[in-house]
């Protein structure tokens, strides 16, 4: 079982392997571009518009600078090493989640195009493809599709949410 | 009008008589609450056409089995996948998901809707009892109050932050900037917008808490094959109905805790644009505060889950008070309910109380008789949706983001908002691999807006003075509450500690 419910480390559980750095630094310097970033955008402006952002940056730079201090005293005592750890690895998972991240994107920018229900049930198909391969095909095909239509009964006849029209849409306005 | 047994009896015994519209409204309501991204305001705009057809009771008796089913749907699948439908439910996951994962998703379940019917319940009471004086409150209440208010929400990031304080601590500074993205509230000019004018209004709440906790964590999921572990499989296929009994009772034990977070709830619900998110994240802090086992939140206790589902339950009752009292919506939905009553020629206001009585308390015994209704509707699928957790992930992952994403989508109507999720879920995943808590995030988000929108007004008031935040005798009884709410677990574990210590 993955201990990252939230965030947060299963109680009791120890660690038995190195701390990964390199993938601890990545909020931390994502967090120290986007500050410099909202810094520069309120740079300028009066102070009641860039008092709460100069309030929390300062917080973070006094957050960061001992976070810095805990990562360089674990690095050189040889408790960390700067890889990924198991953010990249193993492969094969990762492969999958990048997999699963490109469809739902492709699913963003298709569902405009071909509807709501059609760009569902194809996105649902290629999500369970990439998970489970060509094994489950016909569990796939079922779920995906029973899953389309019960959405479409649901928020478009249902409760008519404005969702993008497609082909089957309008195939199936005919009959509800 | 004062308290009248005989006249509030007999309104609920009309309202009881709308059961072919509350029982529709509470399964509609219960759905469209489990779906992140189908507030109950959403779906009755969505179904405005309805209920301006109908006569005015109708339509008033279905938006309220809606709205307080939607506030109990919140929380199924914040229990079952650590997706909240909305950030009322937020705070829910933090004990809620480890129980489903421990193969207790039945009991979680079942206190979440005990929770939420009896939250309900002691709030809609209380409303009906204490209406004319809660009205008042929300006069009491001004933007130094609410500073305080919101900083017992973001307390709770340092409750969060206890196992790693200084990730705990940069998640929660980083959510307060995100927080802080969009035209600030002073002068409308545009902060750290990318150049996006879909920014112009900050962060989209349902897209950020979409991403941070439902894609986020189809992402993590799929490296096993269930979200619970093989034990908690186990017990999650052979749950007796003994076991449903004993949750069940086992729930009613915690009215005490159930009945001083809805009176939060409702207390909050009044204040004009606060509502369930502030209530829940506010009513978890006070009851890992007071509980006699502090070190066990997070970890999947009951206590976790009863909270922040009685307080948001609260609110519905607490929000409604300033509609119906001074013709103020209290949030989202009471202004589109205000709409659908003023449509039928309603008048809000005081004179609503001795003009049309009926109407004015039958809407919270109305919102009485939907919380009884949802024991019998809901309360007995808790079974059937524990297995949920059973589905193997390389069919729920793909579920949770396609729906989700379409969640993401349904609030404005922005392909946008749809990859503001993505990236939100990318964020997410990585603070969740590497111990930066997401839940502080999302407080962040939530409540930094708010913060600074009621400094700054307490601050222009008094043209800079920061001693105007404690100006005010409830704004310093609340500062010494907070300093107490935030000092007390520490002497409490160190007592624990002296004792332990002398034991040994």
């Amino acid at each position: 079982m993955s201990d990252a419910s939230n965030g947060a480390p299963a109680a009791g559980a120890v660690p038995k392997k190195k701390q990964a750095l390199g993938a601890d630094l990545i909020i931390p310097v994502g967090t120290i571009l986007f500050a410099v970033y909202y810094l520069y955008t309120v740079w300028d402006l009066p102070w009641q518009a860039k008092a709460a952002g100069l309030g929390v940056a300062g917080a973070m730079a006094l957050v960061l600078a001992l976070l810095a201090v805990r990562f360089v005293r674990e690095w050189s005592a040889g408790r960390a090493t700067l890889g990924l750890g198991d953010l990249a690895f193993p492969t094969v998972t990762l492969a999958q989640r990048l997999g699963l991240l490109a469809a739902a994107l492709a699913f963003v920018l298709v569902m405009p195009l071909v509807g709501f229900t059609l760009g569902l049930f194809l996105f649902l198909m290629a999500g369970m493809i990439i998970l489970s391969g060509l094994s489950q095909l016909k569990s796939a095909t079922i779920i995906a599709l029973l899953v389309s239509l019960g959405g479409y009964l649901l928020f478009i006849v249902l409760v008519r949410a404005r969702f993008p029209q497609g082909p089957v849409e309008t195939l199936l306005s005919s009959i509800f | 009008m004062g308290w009248d047994t005989a006249f509030l009896l007999e309104l609920f015994a009309h309202s009881l008589s709308y059961w072919w519209v509350i029982v529709p409204g509470v399964l509609l309501g219960t759905i469209v609450g489990a779906v992140p991204g189908f507030s109950a305001a959403n779906t009755i705009i969505i179904l405005l056409p309805l209920t301006l057809a109908v006569d005015v009771e109708t339509a008033l008796i279905f938006m309220m089995a809606l709205y307080c089913a939607s506030q109990l749907g919140n929380g199924i699948p914040a229990i079952l996948v650590n997706i909240p439908g909305t950030g009322g439910a937020a705070a829910t996951t933090l004990d809620g998901y480890p129980m489903a994962k421990k193969g207790e998703a039945q009991q979680a379940l079942i206190v979440c809707f005990v929770a939420s019917v009896l939250g309900g319940l002691i709030g809609t009471l209380l409303t009906l009892v204490a209406l004319p004086y809660l009205a008042r409150v929300g006069l009491l209440l001004h933007s130094v109050e609410m500073v305080v208010i919101m900083l017992f929400g973001l307390a709770l990031i340092a409750a969060i932050a206890a196992q790693d304080m200084l990730k705990g601590l940069l998640a929660g500074l980083l959510g307060l900037l995100i927080g802080a993205i969009g035209t600030d509230h002073i002068y409308a000019t545009p902060r750290a917008t990318f150049g996006f004018i879909e920014l112009y209004d900050g962060v989209p709440l349902v897209p950020a808490l979409i991403g941070l906790f439902a894609i986020s964590e189809a992402l993590v999921m799929i490296e096993d094959r269930m979200i619970v572990s093989s034990e908690g499989a186990r017990r999650a296929r052979s749950v007796p109905w003994s076991e449903t009994w004993r949750a069940l009772v086992d729930s009613l034990r915690m009215t005490w805790l159930i009945a001083w977070t809805a009176v939060i709830g409702v207390v909050i619900g009044i204040i004009p644009g606060a509502g369930a998110s502030i209530a829940s994240f506010v009513a978890y802090q006070q009851a890992r505060t007071y509980s006699r086992h502090p070190e066990l939140f997070g970890t999947g206790v009951p206590e976790g889950v009863a909270a922040p589902e009685s307080a948001n339950n609260g609110v519905t009752s607490g929000t409604l008070v300033p509609l119906m009292a001074i013709g103020v919506p209290g949030g989202s939905t009471a202004a589109i309910m205000m709409i659908v009553l003023q449509y039928h020629g309603v008048i809000l206001g005081p004179r609503l109380f001795i003009d049309r009585p009926e109407l004015a308390y039958g809407v919270f015994t109305a919102m009485f008789v939907a919380y009884l209704f949802m024991i019998v509707l809901i309360v007995p699928m808790a079974r059937c949706m524990a297995r949920a957790t059973l589905i193997p992930t390389h069919f729920l992952a793909p579920l949770i983001i396609g729906f989700t994403v379409v969640g993401a989508f349904a609030p404005r109507g922005y392909v946008f908002d749809m990859v503001i999720a993505l990236v939100f879920g990318v964020i997410g995943f990585i603070a969740r691999k590497t111990g930066y808590h997401v839940a502080a995030i999302l407080i962040g988000i939530i409540l930094g807006p708010l913060l600074e929108q009621y400094l700054m007004r307490a601050l222009r008031i008094s043209q800079g003075d920061l001693m105007v935040l404690f100006s005010s005798n409830i704004g310093n009884a609340l500062w010494v509450m907070l300093l107490l709410s935030l000092v007390l677990p520490y002497l409490r574990q160190r007592r624990r500690s002296r004792v332990a210590h002398s034991e040994a």
